[in-house]
């Protein structure tokens, strides 16, 4: 298996002695080239997920539990597991350009190289005329494709992300989801994708993971078996789309 | 958008002028001796006197050179102590309770020590000027790097960047806070000086104004008073202040906040 999460347990420290528990002895498997979306109510546990698997701080080491990524347990932060976070987390003191870039030069790509590979990622992701911009000049939706751009440059085996649309407007979200489901079919990316949001984690995902509420666990796991490419257009009235989200959304406990 | 740029500049000397009119026509009642209060036209003709005679320039330059030699010199260690109890806890923890007392004893103070080990003279004022620039710069580095994000950093690390490589960002993100404690520390810095001139040194601008006073020639306190002032706000606003602006306008919301 590419990717496996074996009994993630993990627990923070709250005020005075009290700890609060994130995951509780999560399992999960994920196969190369899979997009795998999870969704839960907040506080489940989705983001601390996504960043044991990066291996970030304060999140890893997890209290319990490995990471196992082809074959060898993780054992801290590295390039080849990529993050989308819901923040961007774009670097302001670069433009987009160095922003994409950055990944790049720490991999030691030669200069001509990377502007190639950063021309190719700008225009994929629609940000051509904006490389010499810094991050405050962009729009929320721009950051987001900025940050998803520079993610996608260094090439990671598994991209992660975190609620990458939350901050968008509902047509700009459309858009956004549209695109990185062409993105996808084209990068073929392992992609574990975290939202609130189900109709979106069933428009992108081969599959949907939902959680249940604190501590996180498994509640279901629902393949998603929806033809590609995917537009709204045809999903929104699609009946399996509609089903599946009725299914999901009863077992996450939302109703709407 | 020519004629309110001269509005702007003409507005700048417009609130000065009945000053000017109020304090030349106490002056010539004649109330007072010259000596205590100095009449504008006599500050002029000093002004000019010794702007000719080359004397206000040698002490002008005494000082900046005093300021900038404090202000590399405090400024760099500054930065350094800062950036390195920014980003290790342990360091912190020796050094923060060393630099509260520190900063809470003002640069003059350091003056008798500083003639004792330095002598009269650049020494001894270089060494107030870098124990009053050092703190603000100390402080501001620090607080800058703290509030670097740590999803920043974090980015830095999925992206595959060392230990060592995400120190950088993180000074990186702390410039536009450094730059303002630069700026802080250089005007408490020329407190300083003017302050250490007049006691521990035989040249500059504050030795000028305390000299002259023993001479009671008035309109020379006066003429050093203003190149005091007028000399710091050039500096301020040709070299530090646009500065800071750059960074933190490239830079969008990242220095702004940290006001
Ligand atoms: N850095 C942290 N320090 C302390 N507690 C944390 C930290 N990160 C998460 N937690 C706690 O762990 C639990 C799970 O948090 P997590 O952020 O993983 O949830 P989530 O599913 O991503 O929620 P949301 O959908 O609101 O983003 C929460 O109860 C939260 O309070
Ligand atoms: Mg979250």
């Amino acid at each position: 298996m590419f990717l496996q999460l074996r009994g993630l347990t993990k627990t923070f420290a709250m005020q005075g002695a009290t700890r609060v528990s994130a995951l509780e002895d999560l399992h999960l498997a994920i196969e190369r080239s899979e997009f795998v979306s999870i969704v839960g109510a907040s506080g489940c546990g989705k983001t601390t997920i996504l960043n044991v698997i990066a291996g970030l701080p304060p999140y890893f080491p997890p209290d319990r539990g490995e990471v196992w990524l082809e074959g060898s347990a993780i054992t801290g932060p590295g390039a080849e597991r990529g993050m989308v976070f819901q923040e961007y987390a774009l670097f302001p003191w670069r433009t987009v350009e160095q922003n994409i870039e950055y990944g790049l030069r720490l991999k030691g790509v030669p200069p001509g190289e990377r502007r190639e590979i950063c021309r190719y990622y700008i225009g994929l992701m629609g940000l051509t005329g904006f490389e010499h911009v810094h991050p405050h000049q962009l729009s929320g939706g721009m950051k987001q494709r900025a940050a998803i751009a520079r993610a996608l440059a260094v090439r990671p085996k598994v991209l992660l992300m975190d609620e990458p649309f939350a901050a968008v407007d509902a047509q700009t979200r459309m858009t956004l989801q549209e695109h990185l489901g062409q993105v996808w079919e084209e990068e073929r990316n392992t992609v574990i994708f975290v939202t609130h949001h189900v109709a979106e984690a069933i428009f992108l995902s081969d599959r949907v993971i939902a959680m249940t509420r604190r501590p996180g666990r498994i509640r279901a796991d629902v393949p998603v078996r929806l033809k590609r490419p995917r537009v709204w257009s045809e999903i929104n009235t699609n009946s399996e789309f509609l089903e599946l989200q009725e299914t999901i959304l009863r077992l996450i406990g939302e109703t709407r | 958008m020519r004629a309110s740029a001269w509005q702007e500049a003409a507005w700048k000397i417009i609130p000065f002028l009945p000053i000017l009119a109020l304090w030349q026509g106490v002056a010539s009642l004649g109330l007072y001796p010259r000596y205590l209060l100095p009449d504008p036209l006599g500050v002029l003709w000093a002004f000019i006197e010794h702007g000719q005679s080359g004397a206000l320039w040698v002490h002008m330059r005494e000082s900046l050179v005093r300021l900038l030699l404090g202000v590399l010199i405090g400024g760099s260690t500054g930065i350094v102590l800062g950036v390195a109890m920014g980003i290790s806890r342990p360091v912190a923890r020796f050094f923060t309770p060393i630099i509260t007392l520190g900063q809470a004893i003002p640069g003059l103070a350091w003056i008798p020590l500083a003639i004792l080990w330095f002598g009269l003279g650049t020494g001894a004022i270089v060494f107030i000027i870098f124990a009053s620039v050092l703190f603000p710069v100390l402080f501001n580095t620090i607080s800058g790097i703290q509030t670097v994000p740590q999803v920043l950093l974090n980015a830095a690390l999925t992206l595959g960047a060392t230990r060592l490589q995400v120190i950088r960002e993180v000074v990186l993100g702390a410039l536009p806070s450094v730059i303002m404690g630069l700026r802080i520390g250089i005007g408490y810095g020329w407190r300083a000086l003017v302050g250490g001139e007049m006691i521990a040194a035989a040249s500059g601008l504050g030795f000028l104004i305390f000299n002259a006073r023993q001479f009671l020639e008035s309109e020379v306190v006066v003429v050093g008073m203003l190149t005091i002032g007028v000399s710091f706000l050039i500096l301020d606003s040709v070299l530090l202040r646009p500065f800071e602006q750059k960074t933190i306008e490239r830079w969008g919301v990242v220095g702004s906040k940290t006001v």
